[in-house]
């Protein structure tokens, strides 16, 4: 079973259903192309994946484990594709067993994805996006707090609208605070404040000062 | 404009004067004391009290308006059941408790009013109007009205006597002017079944039948039942605005056990249920837990839940009321209700193929969802989407795409999706549905969506 490949499978196709919908004038297999250029794959998942097969003894012997999850960790850091080759190649040599499981993860729609040295994203982008999905995973976390687990259909949804209404009631609040914030950390105040006590407001028109309720 | 003073307070002094002013002239009560209310309502509003002002004469009734309102409300709130003292006949009953919002515009003529006596009858003396809400056992010789929704609320004026209809008159109409001429119906009293060692007491059954084989039986200690008759004979008549009934007389032995819950208790079992839905009737019979560490057993709220099958019937109504269906057709009901309840947010549905999927997007998200065409120089940019295995008790998966918000500093789900399961074809409506509310709303704001747009981060993990 493998999630992730339907995930980027089907984002990939959605890309290509929609900017045709858009009108684009590329064609559906180029856009399809497109698409994994702009996909990045979780760096955690690849470590878990990476404890998971050193703990196979048959693959890797216990007391090269230490070595294994060095040499595998370390494709992240290849900075070009001859050095990331190098290393799979090492992995290959040094740990026969998992000449599958590397195999796997060289495959270049799965590699260019992952592994810097491999990329087909654009390099500003790469470094703009995140490289774990920690944040989608705290997300799961935080919305099992708030809106506990193993619903049943009708009742999750409500769940989720109302986890959604609280995401947007802070939202507001964050954006009214926003304003005082501004007054006290932007450079560029603005000229008019509203008066800290009550609720009318001083209003300068034409050199003359008059009293407005807000 | 005196020395010292700041112009800011001007407009509060103005103000304080008007109140003043009003106060004097009685023109506005300012403040309405209502009894059991802890609190002073206010009854007029800074604007109505201005337009009381222009419009000197006229009197502010908006101000007494609201009084049965609240009151009807504090008594609706106050939903504790009645003890047994409460419930023992002779003693007076609550006042009336009917809800305000489920108060037509019908008097409701107690027994003193004039238009509620019948000339030839005098109603023994009653401070208080009977309340069937609280009162299960109305006792004494009056009558009163009640109008249609109340009786329909209190369970057509349920009470914990035992009766049998006696045979009705074919004159009468229910939609007549006055409640002389209205659709009577009338009851006698079956009195109780008493064992005459023992004082324990039964309730007839109401069949001639039964009744008879239930006299045959003995007590549970062996001696013999003694059938305590009651000449009380009940009306009610039924007319256009409501129902006029007449309690007939005093009830002269002990009350029968309540063969159906009272409206309170029914309310107060139905919150207890409700808020403890997974609790078994076993565990509500012996009684779910406190943080204090009391506990309420069921049969604390009516005598009839200590009766196993009774809790397990009246739970099981509670929860069939909050829709715990079994069928297909309360489903789509009740799916097409919460889309009524949350109109908007569930943006895509389809259970035919390509489906079956659910995806849920409200306009606030839609627009979070933009927040991604903004280069924040922290790596947040871009959609994270996952995969939550455990939300949906049937085993579906829940598909989550978030982004991150500058202003909250943390990031939103801004698509979510019930898909069956992770295949392909399964997520790619999620995705398909992202990118068009991406670019519907970049379109509202005069952009394009462009590739760089749709960067995202996905999990990517191989199982061998």
């Amino acid at each position: 079973m493998d999630f992730s490949m339907a995930q980027s499978n089907a984002f990939c196709h959605a890309f290509a259903d929609v900017f045709r919908e858009l009108g684009d004038h590329r064609s559906w297999i180029d856009l399809k192309e497109t698409a994994g250029t702009l996909l990045r794959g979780c760096k955690v998942h690849f470590r878990t994946s990476v404890n998971r097969i050193a703990k196979l003894s048959a693959v890797v012997a216990p007391n090269h484990k230490a070595a294994f999850i060095q040499l595998a960790t370390g494709l992240l850091d290849c900075t070009s594709p001859a050095e990331f080759n190098e290393g799979c190649e090492e992995i290959k040599r040094q740990f026969p067993g998992a000449t599958n499981w590397i195999t796997w993860w060289r495959r270049p729609n799965v590699a260019s994805k992952l592994f810097e040295g491999m990329k087909t994203m654009d390099p500003q982008l790469w470094e703009s996006a995140p490289s774990t999905t920690n944040a989608e995973e705290a997300m799961h976390s935080k919305m099992y707090a708030h809106i506990g687990r193993g619903h049943q259909l009708l009742a999750g949804l409500r769940r989720l609208f109302q986890l959604e209404r609280m995401f947007s009631m802070m939202h507001a609040h964050a954006a009214s605070m926003w304003y005082f914030y501004s007054l006290t950390v932007s450079e560029n105040k603005p000229k008019n404040r509203w008066p800290v006590s009550g609720i009318f407001t001083r209003v300068v028109e034409k050199g003359r000062t008059r009293w407005s309720i807000l | 404009m005196p020395p010292g003073l700041d112009p800011v307070y001007v407009p509060y002094c103005v103000l304080v004067a008007i109140l003043i002013y009003c106060a004097d002239t009685g023109l506005v009560s300012g403040l309405q004391y209502v009894p059991n209310q802890t609190q002073l309502v206010p009854s007029v509003s800074v604007a109505s009290l201005l337009q009381s002002l222009l419009q000197q004469p006229a009197p502010v009734v908006a101000a007494t308006a609201m009084l049965p309102a609240v009151t009807g409300h504090q008594n609706k709130i106050g939903t504790l059941a009645p003890t047994q003292s409460e419930q023992w006949p002779g003693v007076a009953p609550m006042p009336i408790a009917a809800p305000a919002s489920r108060v037509p515009n019908v008097p409701i003529m107690g027994p003193f009013s004039k238009a509620g006596l019948s000339a030839s009858r005098t109603p023994a003396y009653r401070t208080e109007p009977w309340d069937p809400f609280t009162n299960p056992y109305p006792q004494g010789n009056f009558e009163q009205d009640f109008s249609h929704e109340i009786v329909k609320l209190s369970n057509n004026l349920l009470v914990g006597w035992a009766f049998r209809n006696l045979s009705g008159s074919r004159h009468g109409d229910p939609t007549a002017e006055s409640w002389q001429k209205g659709k009577v119906s009338s009851r006698r009293c079956l009195g109780v079944l008493k064992c005459v060692a023992c004082d324990n007491v039964q309730r007839p059954k109401t069949e001639v039948a039964a009744l008879t084989v239930q006299l045959t039986n003995n007590c549970n200690c062996g001696s013999r039942l003694e059938h305590m008759t009651c000449d009380v004979v009940s009306k009610r008549y039924t007319w256009k605005d409501g129902v006029h009934y007449i309690n007939g007389g005093e009830h002269q032995h002990p009350l029968p056990s309540q063969h159906r819950l009272s409206h309170g208790q029914q309310s107060q079992f139905a919150t207890l249920v409700a808020t403890n839905p997974k609790a078994t009737p076993s565990e509500l019979a012996v009684g779910i837990e406190q943080l204090n560490g009391t506990a309420k057993a069921a049969g604390e709220i009516a005598p009839r839940l200590f009766n196993k099958d009774a809790l397990r019937y009246e739970r099981r109504k509670v929860h069939n009321e909050h829709g715990h269906y079994t069928g297909g057709d309360e489903f789509l009901a009740e799916l097409s209700a919460l889309h009524g309840q949350f109109p908007g947010y569930i943006m895509a549905m389809e259970c035919l193929p390509p489906g079956p999927y659910i995806i849920v997007q409200s306009d606030w998200m839609r627009e979070k969802s933009a927040n991604v065409v903004l280069q924040k120089e922290e790596p947040v940019n871009g959609f994270q989407t996952d995969v939550a295995h455990k939300f949906w008790e049937s085993g579906a998966l829940l598909l989550i795409t978030s982004c991150y918000s500058s202003m909250m500093r943390q990031w939103v789900p801004v698509l979510i999706s019930w898909i069956p399961s992770g295949s392909t074809d399964a997520m790619c409506p999620h995705f398909m549905a992202l990118l068009r509310g991406l670019s519907r709303e970049l379109r509202r704001r005069g952009q394009s969506l462009k590739d760089e747009h749709c960067m995202t981060v996905c999990e990517k993990y191989a199982v061998i």
